[in-house]
């Protein structure tokens, strides 16, 4: 005799994600058959079947909901109904500012001739060591915004830079300077940290591999965490 | 050389092993060695964390706490004064010689002087830097 799909999932021991996980069948989908919003496709049925163990016929096509105190699933969400709202937990007090966040502040606001350490904590009106750390962020944040708009990128000054989120953006100008070399064909000597010398003409770089074709004909890649400087042979 | 570097540089002498290993072997969590080795403001502020990493690496204390002091963005911000301001620069280099001249270039990476005296120029990677001094 046929029975709800619910009763032989209970009966399996198995929850509605691992059912959905066996059967390829979304559990969201899995509630709707088990609270008889709808029958079961053919489909679903053979998947379903399957993952419990039975016959396509041992499962109800239409499936009596489950007893109101059994359901595992808050109605509210299945029904589109907003949840209630969660009661409030304790609060952490904000995060104090960091020693750094005023490094930094003072090393941006040293750019400009109007900013300094008293301007700064007359416009918060408070010390800067009695920020939070948002509160500086958002500071830092402000003095930045200040210094695009003041030098643009692109208008070509020695500190023209973009955000470090990208390999380019972190060796910008040492990319430069590698591909001016490597179009030359000059030769760098590279000191590593062991002290060992290696020269040759660059083959290839990464933000993180240089790659020389030494005199002899001889291919080395080297990672740039190994070398401490390099120089530009003098011919 | 900034902390994180540093740690970077022992962990890499030592093999190479993950954070997980470190983890494993020191107690000091994996965000913490993440946060330590990755972050370009001053990280570390726990004592007992760097005591137990100075114990694995098998290095003094005094190497990471002084360190500590020399975190990234403060070298970021000298090279852009010296660039700026067009003032020389000494460089000291971790069990090298330092380099004294004028910054032509600085990005997160490395940074291009120009040596006085005919000298010529030299590129400096940035992690190879242990200390310096605006002059």
């Amino acid at each position: 005799m046929a029975e709800n799909l619910w009763e032989i999932r209970r009966r399996k021991r198995m929850k509605v994600r691992d059912l959905a996980a066996k059967s390829g069948v979304p559990a969201a989908v899995i509630h709707q058959y088990e609270a008889g919003e709808k029958p079961v496709s053919e489909a679903h049925l053979r998947q379903l079947a399957r993952a419990l163990i039975v016959e396509t016929w041992d499962i109800k096509s239409l499936s009596d909901p489950k007893p109101r105190e059994e359901r595992t699933a808050p109605k509210a969400k299945l029904s589109g109904e907003p949840r209630p709202p969660k009661p409030p937990g304790p609060r952490r007090p904000p995060a104090p500012v960091r020693p750094s966040q005023i490094t930094h502040l003072l090393g941006l606001a040293a750019r400009f001739a109007d900013v300094d350490r008293t301007s700064l904590e007359a416009k918060v009106g408070k010390p800067l060591e009695e920020l939070t750390a948002k509160e500086a962020g958002q500071l830092l944040k402000e003095l930045q915004e200040r210094i695009v708009l003041e030098h643009p990128p692109g208008t070509g000054q020695p500190f023209d830079r973009h955000r470090a989120y990208l390999p380019e953006g972190v060796d910008q100008f040492e990319f430069q300077y590698l591909t001016a070399a490597q179009k030359a064909e000059h030769t760098l000597c590279m000191t590593l940290f062991d002290g060992q010398l290696i020269e040759g003409e660059i083959v290839g770089f990464s933000p993180y591999h240089i790659t020389l074709r030494q005199p002899g004909g001889e291919e080395i890649t080297l990672s740039k965490l190994a070398i401490a400087y390099y120089r530009r042979q003098e011919n | 050389m900034s902390l994180g570097d540093y740690v970077r540089y022992l962990r890499a002498t030592k093999g190479g092993p993950d954070f997980r290993t470190v983890s494993e072997a020191t107690g000091v969590s994996i965000r913490s060695l993440r946060e330590i080795e990755q972050r370009y403001r001053r990280v570390g502020e726990d004592d007992q964390d760097l005591h137990k990493l100075a114990d694995y690496f098998g290095v003094p204390l005094a190497e990471l706490t002084w360190r500590r002091e020399r975190w990234r963005k403060l070298l970021s911000q000298a090279l852009y004064s010296a660039l700026r301001e067009n003032r020389p620069i000494r460089l000291i280099l971790r069990d090298g010689p330092a380099f004294e001249g004028r910054v032509l270039w600085w990005d997160l990476g490395a940074t291009e002087l120009e040596l006085p005296g005919g000298q010529g120029r030299v590129v400096v990677q940035r992690h190879a830097v242990d200390d310096w001094e605006l002059l």
